[in-house]
């Protein structure tokens, strides 16, 4: 990475907030060393944005953690971190035996740098407030710690920096628990605010957030950056689509090295490295139509043995001998772009996409003329507070108190189909699936099963024999959430796979509960299974734990029906490429029916048959997905597909179409459930249900036809920009009602 | 129902489930008063059991025991307060109050069933 660091020191010359070079961090472990980064070089200039992309392990944490001096006591650094003309303390003495009294200068040092100076908004931070003090308090103790103010300043300060944040100042007063995730995480961007640093470092600050929550968040940090609230910011997500949007640079890391990097359009659309352009390639965009995603093969290598020459070789579509033997050198394309590859001059987008298109059929619409295998006549579900006897007792009178979770279901599934349902965090997406597994009981209406032969088993009687229930149970099966918690890391592959088999009963003899079990893990894309079968979950990559996942809801033959309950939330792109494309390869060879709940609209086109959006547990729209993605009709369906980000740039989410945050499903609105929201509403709206309307082929719950939803005026249009002025019932509603 | 509203008819009905609720609370205890004192009534008529001494005794003890349950036991409040945070209903310090509020009341309902007990026992026994 030489030649980086030369050009690029001359060009931020004098400007540059942080000066990195040659920074190499090895993490020593029982079994070695991992070198987690090597040799990285990159200049943050004063006001700037740069974006650090890369998937899982790729370093980023480690990257952001050494520029505020934070790194484990295991590490050990080697190279340059510069910050406004002087070099971190601590990088310096790396080695040396110190004194307890010099150490104590240095953490007193590097304390005042980082906040100041520096403010870090670690990953997963807003999971991190102490639920124990309210927000303000937590954001008090910053001013206290840091600054000499006085009460009245700090109160003032204070709310100047959560208004800044997009939130309303009566945030202060609550507590962690009261807050929606979205608004934690700004809350998290309050307290990096607070102290009016020169440089924030934001780690994955929108992972795990709905992607309409994301799409606020993203316009409300443009903003800070506009406004100059936020000054130089590092921005770090697997996720291209949210760094395209905030980054003046970006820099792409794979294994601990950087591969590319150049300016936001440079990157974008004109990458020059195999790297750049198989993430692009494979980022699950809503472009891309059916388009089949394969995913980057293979993993990343093990960084305690990292091999030869490019780190990539393995996986690279361009790779040839000379990549596994020499480091590739590091070529300029452009003022400021470069890459690291030994054939940065003929790969671009063009040769990429022919390597890729190789493998680029469309995927066929399935026609499902399959029976239905489920169907919900008015399914419902609420839970209250006063069912038990204790609840009558200590919940007023007055109270609401009752949570409709899932109102007035309709649907049919239909052999072999996947069936998608879409809808945001507390839109009732996982207490259909749970009605469906028949895990809780319905509180209203009715839901059937065909078991077989026409003999259709009505779920929801509460006379039906145990029998019959063992029965459906043997026939659903669930497919678990996210691949790193969900395994029991003290139970083999063998016996997380066998449970369902013995929690059913089914087989008793060993030798055929290990022929179940091979036989599932072969057809979950584990072969050959004996292999893995006595493996335990910390000896799996991410993607083999997410097939034991699938082979664990596939060990019972006689399997027809499949939930999968956000299943790729927490994976990357090559990882929930493999997942979809298991999934749609069980449709086509087992028949099975899969109901899968993401919020995630680009992997449901992907994947799915027919969609249902849910909002606040109404169904709000249902139709073949190609109709729905490319027509959508209800409001929150064409708000939702507007949030999905783009990898690319010019894509420009100002506008999400949508109104604050979700509400709450036991103070729902009378009329129509998206009222609060809708940027379409009319007086009717408020007090009066809406009906169902059909149009271009599917169906939508609404007062009015495409040609009538016409914004009533801007400020209306400009509410769901600021995000503050929120109507009743939504984000400001935080301390009580 | 289905509009989202409890309407304002339900008001009653919810009041008239809290009085049963508090009854299914009650019950507990006086069953197990009146199961003490009729028990043993036919053991002392037919095999000479020593009721006059025996059931106060044991009306004293549980009687004592009731008083502890009623202050340390919540009622299941706790439970309700978890549950709502499940479910998503917000709890604001009006609904505290009034939850500390039914506590009390059925603690002091709690204490006179245990007053009650007592004074059974000391009846029985004196009379
Ligand atoms: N304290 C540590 N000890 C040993 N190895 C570590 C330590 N911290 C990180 N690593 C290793 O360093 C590599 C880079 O990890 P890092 O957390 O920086 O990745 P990342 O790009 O942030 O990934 P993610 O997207 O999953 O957050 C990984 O292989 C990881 O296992
Ligand atoms: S150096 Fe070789 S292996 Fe590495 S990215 Fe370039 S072509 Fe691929
Ligand atoms: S009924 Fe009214 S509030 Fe509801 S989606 Fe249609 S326009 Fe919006
Ligand atoms: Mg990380």
């Amino acid at each position: 990475m030489e030649e980086v660091k030369e050009v690029e020191s001359k060009e931020f010359t004098g400007n540059s907030v942080m000066s990195i070079k040659n920074l190499s961090v090895n993490f020593k472990v029982a079994e070695g060393t991992v070198n987690a980064l090597d040799r990285v070089s990159l200049d943050l200039a004063y006001g700037e944005t740069i974006g650090i992309v890369g998937e899982s392990g790729s370093g980023k944490s480690t990257f952001a953690n050494a520029m505020i001096a934070l790194l484990p006591e295991n590490a050990v650094i080697s190279g340059d971190i510069v910050f406004e003309g002087e070099r971190l303390p601590y990088l310096s003495n790396v080695g040396r035996k110190e004194k307890k009294r010099d150490v104590k200068i240095l953490d007193a040092k590097l304390r005042a740098i980082r906040w100041k100076e520096i403010s870090m908004i670690f990953q997963g931070a807003m999971n991190s407030f102490n639920p124990a003090y309210t927000i303000g308090k937590q954001l008090k103790q910053v001013f206290q710690i840091h600054t000499d103010f006085d009460l009245d300043q700090i109160n003032k300060k204070m709310k100047e920096v959560v208004i800044k944040a997009g939130l309303n100042p009566s945030v202060l007063a609550s507590y962690p628990h009261e807050l929606s995730g979205g608004m934690k995480q700004r809350a998290v961007i309050a307290l990096a605010l607070a102290l009016n640093p020169k440089m924030v470092i934001a780690d994955e600050p929108t992972t795990g957030l709905d992607v309409v929550v994301q799409a606020k968040l993203i316009s409300t940090l443009k903003k800070l950056r506009a406004s100059g609230d936020l000054k130089s910011l590092v921005i770090i997500s697997h996720d291209l689509g949210v760094v395209s949007q905030l980054a003046d640079r970006v820099a792409v890391l794979y294994a601990g090295r950087l591969m590319e990097i150049g300016s936001v359009m440079d990157i974008y659309l004109n990458s020059r490295n195999p790297y750049t352009l198989a993430l692009l390639e494979n980022y699950p965009s809503m472009r891309k139509a059916r388009e089949r995603v394969l995913g980057i093969p293979g993993t990343p290598p093990d960084l305690l043995n990292p091999p030869k020459g490019c780190r990539f070789a393995e996986r690279c579509k361009f790779a040839d001998s000379i990549c596994t033997q020499v480091d590739p050198p590091v070529v300029q394309i452009s003022p400021g772009h470069f890459s690291a590859c030994h054939f940065a001059d003929k790969v671009n987008v063009k040769t990429a996409e022919k390597k890729y298109s190789a493998t680029n059929d469309i995927l066929s619409s399935h026609s499902s003329g399959g029976l239905p295998l489920i169907k919900t006549v008015d399914l419902t579900k609420f839970f209250g507070l006063r069912s038990s006897a204790a609840g009558s007792i200590f919940v007023q009178a007055g109270k609401k108190s009752v949570a409709h979770a899932v109102e007035k279901l309709n649907i049919e599934i239909k052999e072999g189909e996947i069936y998608a349902i879409v809808g945001e965090s507390g839109s009732g997406k996982t207490t259909v699936g749970r009605l469906l597994l028949k895990s809780i009981e319905p509180t209203a209406g009715k839901l059937f099963f065909n078991i077989g032969e026409d003999n259709v088993l009505e779920l929801s009687n509460k006379t039906l024999s145990n029998e019959k229930i063992r029965e459906f149970r043997s026939m659903s099966q669930l497919i678990m959430q996210d691949p790193y918690d969900s395994l029991n890391p003290k139970m083999s592959v063998f016996d997380t796979v066998a449970e369902p088999i013995e929690a059913l009963k089914l087989e008793k003899d060993p030798s055929r509960i290990e022929a179940m079990v091979s036989q599932s893990l072969e057809s979950a894309g584990l072969s050959p299974a004996s292999n893995y079968i006595f493996r335990f979950p910390h000896e799996l990559s991410g993607g083999e734990r997410q097939r034991v996942g699938v082979a664990r809801a596939l060990s019972v033959p006689s399997v027809k029906f499949l939930l999968a309950d956000e299943p790729i939330s927490m994976m990357d792109i090559s990882l929930r490429a493999h997942f979809l494309n298991n999934i749609l390869e069980l449709r086509q060879n087992r028949k099975l029916s899969i109901v899968y709940i993401t919020h995630d609209m680009a992997s449901a086109r992907y994947v799915s048959d027919r969609m249902l959006i849910m909002y606040l547990g109404m169904p709000v729209e249902e139709g073949e997905t190609e109709s729905v993605i490319t027509n959508p009709l209800h409001p929150y369906t064409k708000a939702l597909i507007q949030a999905v980000p783009e990898p690319n740039p010019t894509w420009k989410p100002e506008r999400t179409g949508i109104i604050g945050e979700i509400g709450s499903i036991v103070n729902v609105p009378k009329g129509c459930r998206f009222y609060d929201r809708c940027i379409f509403r009319k007086d009717i709206c408020k007090d009066e249900a809406p009906p169902k309307r059909e149009e271009s082929g599917h169906w939508y719950l609404c007062h009015f036809s495409q040609s009538e939803l016409i914004v009533n005026s801007p400020e209306e249009m400009e509410r769901d920009v600021t995000g503050i002025k929120t109507p009743q019932g939504s984000s400001i509603n935080v301390s009580g009602r | 129902m289905y509009q989202g509203d409890e309407p304002e008819e339900l008001e009653k009905l919810v009041h008239a489930d809290a009085r049963k609720a508090r009854l299914k609370y009650l019950l507990v205890p006086i069953i197990i008063y009146s199961l003490i004192l009729v028990v043993p009534a036919p053991f002392a008529f037919e095999y000479g059991f020593p009721y006059r001494s025996d059931v106060p005794t044991i009306l004293f003890i549980v009687g004592v025991l009731l008083f502890f349950v009623a202050a340390w036991w919540d009622f299941g409040a706790k439970k309700v307060l978890n549950e709502s945070v499940r479910i998503g209903v917000k709890i604001t310090n009006d609904d505290i109050s009034y939850m500390e509020k039914q506590g009390f009341s059925l603690m002091m309902m709690y204490f006179g069933i245990a007053s009650l007990f007592i004074a059974t026992a000391f009846a029985v026994f004196y009379i």
